[in-house]
């Protein structure tokens, strides 16, 4: 695994002809996508579109039922260990164990991606202090706020330094103060070279944020691009993010 | 519920017991043909006791008094250990309480009607169980029978009363948090309380003339001696209301259920301030965190750790426990007492109940570690491997068990190495059963829920249970003369187990959209 944690390739993630059905309906549609490496991708799409669904199979948690996903080169169907290890996956509800302290939850989080005990005890400090849970490392995560807990599950993602950190809804129910600090967290980490993945309703989060943006509806990525790219597919010379995402969602057959 | 006044007393009891059963009417098509088998059969028992029954009138004496108070206790306490733990919790699972509490619903009322729901849900049980026999003596000519529904619903509202009243008094004394942690306890203790009681006999050093019989054979005397349970005495009002008297009957029902109104009316506001205060508060766990002092290395050891802080500070798990401990405290007393004599024939008896009783206790461990994982989604987008992560949660198991067990198995062995030596391997199986168990009906359910166990698979608790006795039996029988015949109870459960093998799951395969 040494090989992967000093890989440097262009992109991080390919996916390639993804496809995920439940029964009759099709949430993900031969979905191609490639995020580059040090890169803040935004994932915008109505409720519904396979946002989710999409970063779930990245992420390892469901299986596709067609297609390839390769995170720094490593086929994450074929050796999902290896793969699982690279990536950092947050969802919209945080995941933490109400019983523990947020010091406990990054020790057990370090543990199910071996980081070794010193490495991670050292990284723990330093990511709590970062989110000013320091003063809270030894309270149980039950008491917490949702900013809180969200701090507390994006300090666990961190922990194990991933090439790839997805996050689904980072910022929802967060107040201005939060949410201010993990956008500066994550244009941080992709300044050091890290790459990540978001999805947003935000769109003024995403306008301001993503280096590119990806648009998806009914399973498909109907565009992608800088947001003047976007402004292109869509026609829409000098509109606002949201003008061109109605625009696309409405038209997907356009782009 | 709409032909009830809105926000009135019964709407509210109407609210609550729909919640109560919403989650219970999904069952499997199954588990309703089980349901009705075991009732068909309840009631075929029922109906033969109540035809045998029909012309026998029980006579009002003070020593029937006094069996039946007896009764009526042992029903009481086991209703207060329920309503106790139940009455504590109604601060903490806030669900709906702020809303109904932030309506302009008086909190009285609100306090009544979770009350009520609570008393309803206490007797339930008991009314199951009579119901065979009530409703086939009241078929049969003897419809006075009816009148158990009556006692044993106003015993519930009192013992609702009582557990509030204990519930209240310790929030106001040690505070919410402290207040959770001991009514879960105390609820445990009140549970076995009656048994330990009718085993005070065998702690008590009498002589070899009295013994536990003896012991309770005195007391039972001296209390018919004193004349309270002569039947013109309130004690032998229980068994009269029982058998039909009316007068005696409507004055412990009215009684009851005025103990219960008095208390929920008094307490109505304290109750609102309290459950403010308990919102700020975290459910469980103490102040006292335990530092990390050094982080795991790797996924096995960072479970095993997880897990075993997980159960530390699982009160309602740990409340579990103590009780089962509470129900094995006579029989090592009992060993201890065979140790000291010398006598030996209590060593296979004790290798099967301490056998017994560790595949329950490490089946509720190993259900809750594993069931119970709340961190589903984590797992499954670790690269840890899902058997690695199982083993780990089993070895957390195995741990305070082994703390548990150490002294009676100790004893059992000081007394007789054989006898040691089987009970050793009957808790080592059954533990390793319990645990392959529930790894192969592993069903993701809230960890609060642990002693209902929703949604598992009744192969699965029927295979624990059995077993349970299939390894009891056979660390009772190796730590007899007889010790070849333990090989077919052994043989059988290994037979059981390949029989109710699943395949493991990964854990990405558990999650709900998977």
């Amino acid at each position: 695994m040494a090989a992967e944690q000093t890989w440097d390739g262009p992109n991080t993630l390919v996916v390639r002809g993804l496809t995920k059905t439940y029964g009759a309906k099709t949430a993900v549609d031969q979905l191609d996508l490639t995020v580059r490496r040090g890169e803040l991708y935004a994932l915008l799409g109505p409720n519904g579109a396979g946002k989710t669904t999409t970063l779930r199979m990245v992420s390892g948690l469901l299986k596709p039922n067609a297609g390839s996903i390769s995170v720094c080169d490593v086929d994450a169907l074929a050796a999902p260990a290896r793969a699982k290890a690279l990536v950092a996956w947050l969802p919209d509800e945080p995941m933490l164990y109400d019983k523990l302290t947020p010091l406990e939850y990054l020790d057990f989080v370090a543990g199910l991606w071996s980081v070794p005990g010193k490495i991670a005890k050292a990284r723990a400090e330093d990511l709590l202090k970062a989110f000013d849970l320091w003063d809270q490392r030894n309270k149980p995560c039950e008491g917490f706020s949702r900013g809180m807990k969200q701090k507390a599950a994006l300090a666990g993602a961190l922990i194990h330094d991933p090439k790839l950190l997805i996050l689904d809804e980072p910022l929802t129910g967060l107040d201005a103060s939060m949410a201010r600090l993990i956008k500066d967290m994550l244009q941080q980490r992709v300044r050091d070279g890290g790459t990540v993945i978001l999805t947003t309703h935000i769109l003024e989060v995403a306008e301001r944020l993503a280096d590119r943006i990806g648009v998806i509806a009914r399973g498909k990525l109907v565009a992608q691009g800088t947001l003047d790219e976007l402004r292109a597919a869509a026609g829409a010379d000098r509109s606002t993010l949201e003008d061109v995402f109605l625009k696309l969602i409405d038209e997907p057959q356009q782009s | 519920m709409r032909w009830l006044p809105a926000g009135s007393t019964p709407w509210l009891v109407a609210h609550e017991l729909r919640l109560a059963f919403r989650g219970r009417q999904t069952a499997r098509r199954s588990g309703l043909i089980a349901l009705a088998i075991l009732g068909a059969l309840a009631f075929g028992m029922g109906l033969t006791i109540a035809y045998e029954m029909r012309n026998v009138h029980i006579p009002i004496t003070p020593i029937t008094a006094l069996i039946f108070d007896v009764v009526l206790v042992a029903v009481f306490t086991l209703m207060l250990s329920v309503t106790v733990s139940r009455a504590a919790q109604i601060f903490f699972e806030r669900g709906d309480l702020e809303l109904l509490l932030s309506s302009p619903i008086a909190g009285r009322r609100v306090l009544t009607a979770r009350c009520v729901g609570m008393a309803l849900s206490a007797s339930l049980m008991f009314l199951l169980l009579v119901t065979p026999f009530v409703v086939s003596s009241a078929l049969l000519g003897r419809p006075e029978w009816l009148w158990a529904y009556g006692v044993l619903i106003s015993t519930s509202f009192l013992s609702t009363a009582v557990g509030l009243v204990i519930a209240m008094g310790l929030f106001a004394l040690i505070g919410p948090r402290a207040a959770k942690t001991l009514a879960q306890i105390l609820s445990a203790i009140i549970g076995a309380s009656f048994y330990l009681l009718s085993q005070a006999g065998r702690y008590l050093d009498l002589g070899p003339t009295t013994g536990g019989a003896g012991f309770w054979r005195n007391t039972m005397t001296g209390l018919l001696q004193t004349g309270l349970f002569a039947p013109d005495q309130p004690l032998s009002w229980p068994l009269q209301a029982m058998t039909g008297a009316p007068v005696p009957a409507i004055a412990l029902i009215a009684s009851a259920f005025t103990i219960f109104l008095l208390v929920t009316g008094a307490l109505g506001a304290r109750f609102e301030r309290d459950a403010a205060a308990a919102a700020g508060v975290s459910a469980g766990g103490g102040r006292k965190t335990t530092k990390v002092r050094r982080f795991s290395e790797g996924p096995f050891s960072a479970m095993m750790r997880k897990e075993l802080t997980l159960f530390r500070r699982d009160i309602a798990l740990i409340a579990q426990v103590l009780l089962r401990l509470l129900y094995l405290a006579p029989t090592v007393f009992l060993l201890w007492k065979s140790v000291k004599t010398g006598n030996s024939i209590v060593i296979p008896g004790a290798a099967f109940l301490l056998t017994f009783m560790s595949a329950q206790i490490a089946s509720s461990l190993a259900w809750i570690a594993l069931s119970g994982e709340e961190g589903l989604e984590l797992l499954a987008a670790s690269p840890a491997p899902a058997h690695i992560l199982r083993r780990a949660k089993l070895a957390a198991v195995l741990v305070p068990l082994s703390w548990l067990m150490i002294i009676p198995l100790g004893l059992i062995a000081w007394a007789s190495p054989q006898g040691g030596a089987a009970a050793l391997l009957g808790m080592v199986a059954s533990a390793i059963s319990a645990g392959l168990i529930a790894i192969w009906y592993e069903t993701p359910t809230p960890r609060t829920q642990f002693r209902r166990r929703p949604g598992g698979s009744w192969v699965g608790n029927l295979a624990e249970f059995g077993l349970s006795l299939l390894w009891a039996a056979t660390a009772g029988l190796t730590a007899t003369a007889w010790w070849p015949l333990a090989l077919f109870p052994a043989l059988l459960a290994i037979g059981a187990l390949f029989a109710v093998q699943r395949p493991q799951k990964t854990y990405a395969e558990t999650l709900p959209s998977a």
